[in-house]
C-alpha cells in the first residue's frame, strides 16, 4: 500500500513541478521538491478521492514528505477499512 | 403601483453589487461579480455576472466580433469562489487576508459569451483549508458554457 502511494505521489510531483520522477527522493522534503502549499492541497483532494479517505486540515503536518504522506494514507485507508 | 424592479423581473439574490464589492478587492475593469443569486456557506454559491458590450475588453477581443475572453471566465469563477470562501469563515478571517491568488487551474471552455449574456457562475467547495480552497465550478449561459475546477491561495497579513 505505501508503496503504491508512493509511486503515484511521485507521478503527480513529477507532473506538477517537472522534477523528473526518476530523481526524486521520497524522503525529501515537499517543499525542496518545489511542491507550494496550493499544490499540496491538490494533493490532498487527489488522495481522498483516489483512495476514499478524508483528510482533515490538521494531516496537513504530515505533508513532509512523499514518505510521511504515504504513511498517512496507509493509516487513513486501514482505518476506513476496518470500520 | 407595481414596483419598477418586480416588472422588470429582477431575479431575487442574496447580495447585490455593493455588498459584493465590499466582499472583494476587485475594482474596475475587474470585478467581474454583480449580484450573488444563492448562498450556502461552507457548500455552494451561486453568482451572476451581466456581460455588456460596453465592457472594456471588448475593445480588442475582438474588434470584429465581441467574445469574453475565457481567461476572464475564469477569474469570475475565481470571485464567486472567493466570496463563497470568505464568507464560510469567521469575520476576523476576511480582515486578515491581504492577498489571494489562483493556483492550479483546469477549465474547459465550451461555448463563447457575447455581450448581452446574463452568465450563473456555480461554485462547490471540494476541500477548505486556513489558507485556500479547492472548488468545482460551472459557468452557465442558460447551458454550461465552460466547467472545471480551481484552486485559490490567500496570504494573511501579520
Amino acid at each position: 500500500m505505501v508503496a503504491e502511494v508512493i509511486e503515484q505521489l511521485k507521478c503527480e510531483v513529477s507532473e506538477r513541478t517537472g522534477v523528473p520522477i526518476n530523481s526524486i527522493d521520497e524522503t525529501a522534503h515537499l517543499a525542496d521538491l518545489g511542491v507550494d502549499s496550493l499544490q499540496a492541497l491538490q494533493l490532498l483532494v487527489m488522495l481522498e478521492r483516489t483512495y476514499g479517505i478524508e483528510i482533515g486540515e490538521d494531516d496537513l503536518q504530515h505533508f513532509t514528505s512523499i514518505q510521511s504522506v504515504a504513511n498517512l494514507v496507509a493509516r487513513r485507508w486501514e482505518a476506513a477499512r476496518a470500520a | 403601483m407595481l414596483d419598477v424592479a418586480t416588472s422588470l423581473g429582477r431575479a431575487a439574490h442574496v447580495l447585490d453589487f455593493e455588498q459584493v464589492r465590499a466582499l472583494l478587492d476587485h475594482r474596475f475593469p475587474f470585478l467581474m461579480i454583480d449580484r450573488v443569486l444563492s448562498l450556502e456557506p461552507g457548500r455552494r454559491i451561486v453568482a451572476l455576472k451581466n456581460v455588456t458590450g460596453n465592457e472594456i475588453h471588448f475593445l480588442g477581443h475582438f474588434p470584429s466580433q465581441a467574445i469574453l475572453p475565457g481567461v476572464l471566465i475564469v477569474e469570475a469563477m475565481a470571485q464567486a469562489v472567493a466570496i463563497l470562501d470568505t464568507l464560510s469563515r469567521e469575520a476576523a478571517d476576511k480582515e486578515r487576508v491581504v492577498a489571494r491568488y489562483l493556483g492550479n487551474v483546469r477549465v474547459q471552455f465550451l461555448k463563447p459569451v457575447f455581450p448581452g449574456d446574463q452568465m450563473h457562475l456555480e461554485a462547490e467547495v471540494i476541500k477548505q483549508v486556513e489558507y485556500g480552497v479547492v472548488a468545482s465550478t460551472v459557468a452557465r449561459v442558460g447551458e454550461v458554457v465552460a466547467k472545471g475546477e480551481l484552486v485559490l491561495g490567500k496570504r494573511h497579513g501579520s
